[in-house]
């Protein structure tokens, strides 16, 4: 079911796109009618088409008809910014009218940056331009010779893009009778006007290169169309056809009268041109400039980018390189330390001998105060009380007293109990648990022991052999 | 209208600024003395100066502005353009203000007689606007008559002849003011165009009073040494055209065809002006007006002859000037990309030192780093 309904969907759509590519079409049909009769209608259809389409190469046909209807009406202004604009993205069909165009004002040396220098269309166009530049030298039999070479080229697919660079042609070889001084020209002219049939700036050069019997009926007709229309080269071609035609015929009014309308025609031709050459230096100056500028922007962002990345990568270094030194110098201070305390223990602790009389005296002292009954004295206590540390103290104890700091307590509160039973009889009644107590022991069984392990005999036995 | 008087002021110009120099070279003096009987040797010359590598800054200004004016005056319009550019450009640097409008000047010129006016505009703009904040030395005074009168030249062409007369007095004032001789000569040149604009308002009156004023008599040409008489004999035979042009819209073709014809007697074959021209164009006019078809079509093809000569000479030159200005701005980007290329190689190089001393040094740090840490854990252990 959603397959059928992706299907409908997609003929719809499909069906829509190619009825809009085929109302395209027939807009183009349309403008190409109107082109040369009403290139002022033909701008309106383009402009209506541009607005309606987004596709490359139909917005590239419309910047060509573009500058082509300017071109026509007289406005190299609009044409010649039309071709800046457009050229870097025009194809070969464009950059040949766009060639045409800029040689109608004599600007032959362009740089397009679309290159199709190599394309086999573009090459004819030059080589048609080429025999121009002969007929303007006065080379016609070359031109001749040029223009046969280029003819059979020309297919009914590829003729719209020549048909200004022929007009050039034809129009040079109305001037002062050249065509009439070279009759070997004749049958290349005469195939060039069998490619446009239709076209009314041919049909008019027809007759002004090949003189025959004019009829009123076309001369109204033509002189109604030129009336109207909006095309500055028909027109000028047309006062120029008509000036010959009535100089033909001896008809001074008419001859003065469309001689002045020539005049003024060509005058305003020749002003364009001029300005047209002033505005493409200016527009090409403006160009390269921006071009430059363009350089310039791209070298100082690669330059730039460089810098910044040499500069992050050289920070993230230094940063590396600082926390690297840091670790090192834990690793040294941490070393050092071990180093120390290794030798710490290696080397035993030289006291003086000042100081461990003085220790001695203390120690002595606090003896008197029976410290040792304290049942949670350490050696850490002890040393606080003498102000020292344990180490000293049992330096001193094992020095002096030769025994150890258990062994010295011990045997210290031994001999205060055994003093108590000695000299107070009524320790002798007390209980072995009470006795140790006031010794200072934790508890009887460790008294007893270490009392027999000291006297030899059991404080019961001691109490005995007292009270015997 | 056409304004063809222009070619004769660019040479008036080169010859002023040639004559007004005191050269430090021998060989700079020789090019002086070439520049009006043999541009061409006198081009080779100054080339071969500007090509020695001893030149100061001041020397070099002047040497391209003799260039400037040689390669103008052989129609080697790029080069000038080039020439003048590089000039413009010193002049700029070292603040040598009158040097600058010089610069300018025949820039705006040389574009003028290009019929690219909008360029020429600009120039001339610019050396306008450097003119009203200098006080020019009295030597100078007439630059400020002939920036005046480029302006009103360059209106003249856009056919905006109310502008036009405005510059065109303002030049006559100047003029009158320097009092040099070859100022009494341009003086005449802003009146002959003066009148021609004139013309073209339809004032035949105010037009005719110029034309008068313009003309050199043969006293005028014996006190202006140094300005070859063919000069002076073009000048007079375009006050001819205005009188011819004045007669014919009086309605008095005959007179009018009289006078034109007279010119193109007189006009010999080495003629560098492009008064006849001008002359063929109003000969057709006329012979239209009395019915003369035979004629009138005969004078308008030599006329659209003489203008497509013009043209072909005009098309090549624009068309050099776009190839040099394409192969210019190719060779700036070249330049500048290379530049960066150069940079860009430098500081990859510099950087990439740095980066490996740094590295390098890491590394080091690391690795004696990692040693301690394994004596350490060893020691632990």
């Amino acid at each position: 079911m959603k397959l059928l309904f992706a299907c409908v969907f997609g003929l719809f759509f499909y069906h829509l796109s190619a009825q809009h590519v085929s109302d395209t079409k027939q807009i183009f049909h349309k403008i190409d009618s109107q082109m040369i009769a009403n290139p002022a209608k033909a701008r309106d259809l383009i402009g209506f088409v541009k607005k309606n389409n987004q596709n490359k190469e139909v917005l590239n046909e419309c910047s060509r008809l573009m500058v082509q209807a300017y071109y026509y009406e007289n406005n190299y202004n609009e044409a010649l910014q039309e071709i800046i604009q457009t050229e870097n993205q025009q194809n070969v069909d464009g950059i040949i009218a766009y060639q045409s165009i800029l040689y109608s004002a004599g600007i032959k040396n362009v740089d397009f940056n679309a290159n199709y220098s190599e394309n086999a269309l573009f090459k004819i166009n030059r080589e048609i331009l080429a025999s121009n530049d002969l007929i303007l030298q006065g080379s016609i039999a070359k031109a001749i010779q040029k223009t046969e070479g280029i003819l059979p080229k020309i297919t009914n697919e590829n003729k719209h893009n020549y048909r200004d660079s022929f007009s050039f042609i034809l129009v040079n070889l109305s001037e002062n009778n050249r065509l009439s001084q070279f009759p070997g020209f004749h049958q290349s002219v005469l195939k060039i006007f069998s490619l446009y049939p239709d076209d009314l700036e041919f049909n008019i050069l027809k007759k002004k290169l090949f003189p025959e019997i004019i009829s009123d009926q076309w001369l109204l007709k033509t002189g109604n169309i030129i009336e109207n229309t909006s095309n500055f080269r028909l027109k000028t071609l047309y006062y120029s056809f008509l000036q010959d035609y009535y100089f033909s015929k001896k008809d001074v009014s008419h001859y003065s009268l469309i001689s002045q309308k020539k005049e003024n025609q060509v005058s305003q031709g020749n002003k364009a041109i001029t300005e047209a050459r002033s505005q493409w230096i200016y527009l090409t100056e403006t160009k390269t400039v921006d071009e430059y500028n363009f350089a310039e922007k791209r070298g100082l962002i690669i330059l730039s980018a460089i810098v910044f990345l040499s500069c992050m990568i050289l920070m993230v270094l230094f940063f590396k390189i600082r926390q690297e030194k840091l670790k090192g110098k834990n690793y040294q201070l941490f070393s050092d330390k071990l180093k120390t305390n290794a030798r710490k223990k290696k080397e035993p602790q030289v006291i003086s001998e000042n100081v461990k009389l003085a220790l001695l005296e203390k120690l002595e002292k606090l003896e008197s105060t029976n410290f040792y009954l304290d049942p949670h004295i350490s050696i850490q206590n002890l040393a606080k009380k003498l102000d020292s540390n344990s180490k000293y103290v049992s330096d001193i104890i094992n020095t002096y007293k030769k025994k150890n700091f258990t062994a010295y307590i011990n045997e210290m509160r031994i001999d205060y109990i055994k003093q108590k039973l000695n000299t107070e009889t009524v320790y002798r009644s007390y209980k072995i648990k009470y006795l140790a107590e006031e010794s200072g022991f934790s508890s009887h069984s460790v008294f007893s022991s270490v009392f027999k392990s000291i006297e030899g005999i059991s404080p019961a036995q001691y109490i005995q052999n007292l009270n015997h | 209208m056409k304004f063809r008087y222009l070619y004769f002021l660019i040479f008036l110009l080169g010859f002023d600024c040639f004559n007004g120099q005191k050269y430090d070279s021998l060989d700079v003096k020789a090019a002086e003395k070439y520049l009006i009987s043999n541009p061409e040797k006198a081009y080779d010359l100054s080339i071969k100066i500007y090509n020695s590598n001893d030149l100061d800054e001041k020397f070099k200004v002047r040497l391209l502005f003799s260039l400037l004016n040689v390669s103008n005056q052989t129609q080697k319009f790029s080069e000038a353009i080039r020439y003048g550019t590089e000039g413009l450009e010193l002049a700029e640097k070292s603040d040598n203000t009158v040097a600058q409008i010089k610069f300018l000047g025949v820039l705006g010129n040389i574009y003028q007689s290009l019929q690219v006016n909008d360029k020429a505009k600009f120039y001339l703009n610019k050396a306008e606007d450097i003119l009203k904040k200098t006080k020019l030395p009295s030597s100078e005074k007439h630059i400020r008559g002939n920036i005046l009168y480029l302006k009103g030249m360059n209106y003249a062409y856009t056919l905006d002849c109310d502008m036009a007369l405005g510059y065109f007095d303002q030049a006559i004032t100047s003029y009158q003011a320097a009092k040099d001789p070859l100022s009494q000569i341009n003086v005449k040149l802003a009146y002959l165009n003066k009148a021609h604009c004139l013309i073209e308002m339809n004032n035949l009156k105010g037009a005719e009073k110029y034309l008068n004023l313009s003309k050199v008599n043969d006293a005028e040409i014996s006190s202006s040494p140094g300005v070859p008489k063919v000069y002076l004999d073009i000048l007079n035979r375009s006050v001819d055209l205005g009188f011819a042009k004045i007669f014919a819209l009086k309605n008095d073709v005959n007179r009018s065809n009289e006078i034109l014809l007279s010119i193109l007697n007189v006009q010999n074959k080495k003629d560098i002006s492009d008064t006849d021209t001008d002359v063929y164009l109003q000969l057709s006019k006329n012979f239209l007006s009395l019915k003369n078809m035979d004629k009138s079509k005969a004078y308008e093809n030599l006329y659209q002859q003489k203008l497509a000569e013009k043209n072909k000479i005009q098309i090549e030159i624009l068309n050099n000037l776009l190839l040099q200005d394409q192969k210019n701005a190719d060779q700036k980007i070249d330049q500048y990309n290379s530049k960066i290329v150069k940079w860009s190689i430098v500081s990859v190089v510099f950087f990439g030192a740095l980066i490996l001393v740094f590295s390098l040094i890491f590394l080091k740090i690391k690795k004696k780093n990692k040693y301690f840490q394994k004596d350490l854990y060893n020691t632990d252990n």
